[in-house]
Order: C-alpha cells, then sequence, then structure tokens
C-alpha cells in the first residue's frame, strides 16, 4: 500500500469528503482488494477511535462487500484499531492516554456469554476470546470506548510508561495482503 | 532540583527497609515527580516492543515522551492536558485533551486501608533490573474480580523497574514493562521531551471531553457496583452520553452509556483486548459497554448494574 492517491482517496473516504460516484468505486475496489481494505479499515478505526461512531453514509450493499471479505478472513489480525492502555501493571496510569493498540478487540460469543475459561498463549487469564462477529463499525466504536477509557481519572497504578500500547501498535502488519480472502470478495459490487 | 528533593527523601526513607503500602506511596510519587531517561521492553500476547522513555517531573507539569526503536515509527508526547500520538507513516497527529487540568492520574493508594481491603501486598525480597537494585512487590487481589501485580521497585529512587500485570492465577504475567536501562539525569532539556517531527502539515485530530453533571443529575447510576469500587470521574462527550469511571484504588473500569446508534450496532456480550475486557448489552433503547482491565466477570457485572436513576431511587 505505497499507493499515495489510493491513500488519499481512503482517508477522504473515511472522512465522508469523496464524492460518491468516486466513493462507490474505491469501494467495489475494497470489496476485491484485502490489502486495500486492511489500510481502509485501519483508517476507519484511527479516526473513529476518536471521533466517535462510523457513519453509515455509503450504500449498504458495498459497504456489506467490504465487510464480508473482512469477516472472511481467517487472520482477524488485519483489523487493528486503538485502544486505551491498561493500567493494570504495566501500564497504567493515567493520563489522558488515549490508546491504540496493535490488537484487534475479540468479540466473545454468544451474546450474553462469558467465553469459558482456556489459557492459550497470549490469553487474557479470562481464557481465549471466540470471534464470532467482525464489523468494522463496532470494532471502531469499541475501540472508541477503550480509547475514552484510558482518557479517565480516578486511581490508577501509576506507570512509568503509562502509552506503552499507544506505541507499541504496528499498523504496517494489517497490509499483509492474503491472497485466499480475494476469492471471498463478493463480485456484485464491481462496477 | 525538584529530583534531588524527591531523591533525597526518598534515599532518607529507605526502599529496602520500607513496608510494602509505604513502598507503593513512595513509586506514585517518584514515577510523577523524577526527570528520568530509560530503555524499556514491552510485552504482551507473545510480543515485544523496545522503546525510549524521558520523563521529567516539572512543578509545572509532569512533562514525556515515549518513543519506539524498533518497529514502526509511533511517538506519544504528554504535555499538560493534551497526549498527543504522532503517527509518522499515516501523517497524523492524535490528541486527546483531558477534561482535567492536568493529565495526571489521581495518586494511587490514597488510602491504604481501602486498598488493603481489595489487594494484599507481600514484599517479594530483592532483586535486580537495569543493573540496579530493586525491591521486589507483589500486590495480590484478595478476590477474582480483579488481577494482581509484581513490580521490582528502584532501591534508590522507588521507580519501578519492572512491572507485570498477572493473571487471574497470580503467576503468569499477561503483560509486562521492563527496563534495560535508565538513568536519572541533573536535568532534561525541552527539546529532549519535543517530538521527533512537528507534524507541520499533518492531519491533526483532537478529541475532548468534558465533565458530567455528577453526582447528581445523572439519569443512570449503579447502585451496587462490584466489591470495593467507587465512582471516580463521570465524563460526557455529547449530552446523552455518559462515561463513568470507577476504580478500587488499582484497576480502573469505564462505563459507557449511550443511545443506540443509528445502525443499531453494540457490543452484547463479552469482548476483550489482551488484558483489557469489555461487556456490552442494552437497555431500552440505550446500550451499555463497560471497559477495564480487569477480569471479565468484573466487566459484566458493571454492565448488569447499570439501572435509569429513576428506578434505582
Amino acid at each position: 500500500m505505497s499507493d499515495d492517491p489510493i491513500r488519499e482517496q481512503l482517508s477522504a473516504l473515511a472522512d465522508g469528503e469523496l464524492p460518491r460516484a468516486e466513493s462507490e468505486l474505491l469501494l467495489a475496489r475494497l470489496a476485491r482488494d484485502p490489502a486495500l481494505r486492511a489500510t481502509w479499515a485501519r483508517y476507519h478505526t484511527m479516526g473513529e477511535a476518536l471521533r466517535g461512531a462510523l457513519p453509515a453514509r455509503y450504500p449498504q450493499a458495498l459497504l456489506e462487500g467490504v465487510r464480508a471479505g473482512l469477516a472472511a478472513e481467517p487472520d482477524h489480525q488485519r483489523a487493528r484499531g486503538w485502544r486505551a492502555p491498561l493500567l493494570g501493571a504495566a501500564v497504567a496510569a493515567g493520563v489522558a492516554m488515549l490508546a491504540v493498540l496493535a490488537m484487534r478487540i475479540q468479540l466473545a460469543a454468544p451474546p450474553g456469554e462469558i467465553v469459558p475459561t482456556n489459557a492459550g498463549s497470549g490469553g487474557s487469564a479470562a481464557g481465549e476470546a471466540r470471534l464470532v462477529d467482525y464489523d468494522p463499525a463496532l470494532q471502531a466504536r469499541l475501540n472508541g470506548y477503550v480509547a475514552r477509557h484510558g482518557g479517565v481519572g480516578g486511581a490508577r497504578l501509576p506507570s512509568v510508561a503509562p502509552h506503552v500500547q499507544i506505541a507499541a501498535q504496528d499498523p504496517e502488519a494489517v497490509e499483509e495482503p492474503r491472497p485466499e480472502t480475494i476469492v471471498a470478495a463478493p463480485a456484485k459490487v464491481d462496477p | 532540583m525538584r529530583t534531588a528533593l524527591v531523591l533525597c527523601w526518598l534515599l532518607a526513607a529507605g526502599v529496602a527497609s520500607a513496608a510494602p503500602e509505604q513502598l507503593l506511596e513512595r513509586m506514585a510519587v517518584a514515577v510523577r515527580e523524577l526527570d528520568y531517561v530509560g530503555t524499556l521492553s514491552y510485552s504482551h500476547d507473545g510480543k515485544l516492543e523496545t522503546m525510549r522513555l524521558v520523563h521529567r517531573g516539572d512543578a509545572a507539569g509532569e512533562r514525556g515522551r515515549l518513543t519506539t526503536i524498533s518497529g514502526v515509527r509511533r511517538e506519544v508526547i504528554c504535555e499538560g492536558r493534551d497526549v498527543k500520538v504522532f503517527l509518522p507513516d499515516q501523517r497524523t497527529v492524535l490528541v486527546e485533551r483531558s477534561a482535567r487540568a492536568s493529565t495526571l492520574p489521581k495518586l494511587v493508594v490514597a488510602d491504604p486501608a481501602q486498598l488493603a481491603a481489595q489487594y494484599r501486598l507481600v514484599d517479594l525480597g530483592a532483586g535486580r533490573e537495569a543493573g540496579r537494585a530493586c525491591r521486589a512487590l507483589g500486590i495480590e487481589p484478595r478476590d477474582g474480580l480483579r488481577y494482581g501485580y509484581r513490580l521490582c521497585l528502584d532501591d534508590a529512587t522507588a521507580l519501578p523497574l519492572r512491572t507485570e500485570l498477572l493473571d487471574e492465577g497470580g503467576t503468569r504475567a499477561i503483560e509486562s514493562v521492563v527496563f534495560s536501562a535508565i538513568e536519572f539525569p541533573e536535568r532534561i532539556a525541552d527539546a529532549e521531551l519535543a517530538p521527533s517531527d512537528p507534524g507541520h502539515g499533518w492531519d491533526w485530530q483532537l478529541r475532548e471531553s468534558q465533565p458530567d453533571a455528577v453526582p447528581t443529575g445523572l439519569p443512570w447510576m449503579i447502585a451496587a457496583p462490584p466489591s470495593g469500587f467507587a465512582l471516580t470521574d463521570a465524563l460526557a462527550t455529547q449530552p446523552d452520553q455518559h462515561h463513568l469511571a470507577y476504580s478500587d484504588g488499582l484497576a480502573a473500569v469505564s462505563v459507557f452509556i449511550e443511545p443506540v446508534a443509528a445502525d443499531g450496532k453494540g457490543l452484547e456480550g463479552a469482548a476483550r483486548i489482551g488484558a483489557m475486557h469489555l461487556y456490552g448489552r442494552r437497555v431500552g433503547d440505550h446500550q451499555i459497554t463497560a471497559v477495564g482491565e480487569v477480569p471479565a466477570a468484573t466487566v459484566r457485572a458493571f454492565a448488569e448494574a447499570v439501572a435509569p436513576a429513576v428506578a434505582a431511587r
């Protein structure tokens, strides 16, 4: 994704400033280009973390095409967003840290159920959450919550480096193309 | 000067011989008020990131700069009410402006007795990190509603040279921050706290929040938060969007209460990122989402405890 005009278009799309005709073309391209899709996902999770919800101003069919592609990707690592620092140990502390981390929020399901404990590598103590849904709009909203959580006051364990998670984000990793996901993108949205 | 005073006080008090409660209080002061420059590693989910940290505890306010020194370029600058995240590859700067005059967190362990009700503090003996002697300290939760910690506090300054967030078993670190090198310079110049690139012409995005009408007047409340947690803050970004912040003295939980979004989407059930858990549910036409660095059951208990204030009165 070193293609600057495309990046600018994506940025405009994320900001709602891209003309409708161009938006639809770009969305169609997003639906079939996993690398571009990853970049797009990053754009709006970044922006939305600070601005709030993802506006649903684009044709649903096009958005669904993009989402279907994202959902079909076995490795959801590409869907990264902002997140607040954990205070917790390492991080804690304070400040109006918005947070941004190189991790996605895993949705555990089914709704209303806590995922059973199953200590896996890298998992939290509550066990590995089972990923049943991936929705960029919801993801962006949750990232926003996490960012805002990082900004609140209140007693926390102080840390020398409350922002390590922000700095630890690795956005490039979201851009690795995964050829197998191309076939997952619906062709019907092509112009 | 300030550093020297704090150092003298810390040295006089003697980290090695102090009780764990006193050590924590000293750590809280040291982290904020000392001047230090160090290299640290942050590990989480099987990954390891290396960063450089510059911190100055000005009388006028705390300032900090955290820069990645491997992998993707990224930098966080803290100054006054602002936390700025510089993303050179995206030519973007994200600015989070606190509602409060300072971005400093309230001091931890304000009430050792209250903390002691939730956590057991344990002296784990002498340790060594970054070539310095340190005192290992365990903070063990008394119930399953919160995580434990393991720290190693510098003998000379009480600064945490190693900090680990532990899983529910109390042995495995979910996340850790460890210094590999640290110095306490006489003076830290402004230039050392400035961003590597000032970000001229980049996309600057600002988010600002305001204090909410707390504690009265809120249309929502949590009559009985999980044991040991108390309301510490309430914020609003929109008139009908509430953010309640709770803390038990070490761990924080945020509860967001907002009208269900236009697209109808909201978290229903559990989610997590690293050690942070989320739990969402709907109450009427409102979406409740609880977020915190606590076990999954705790955020769920928060989300389920939210009720309209009228009904709860």
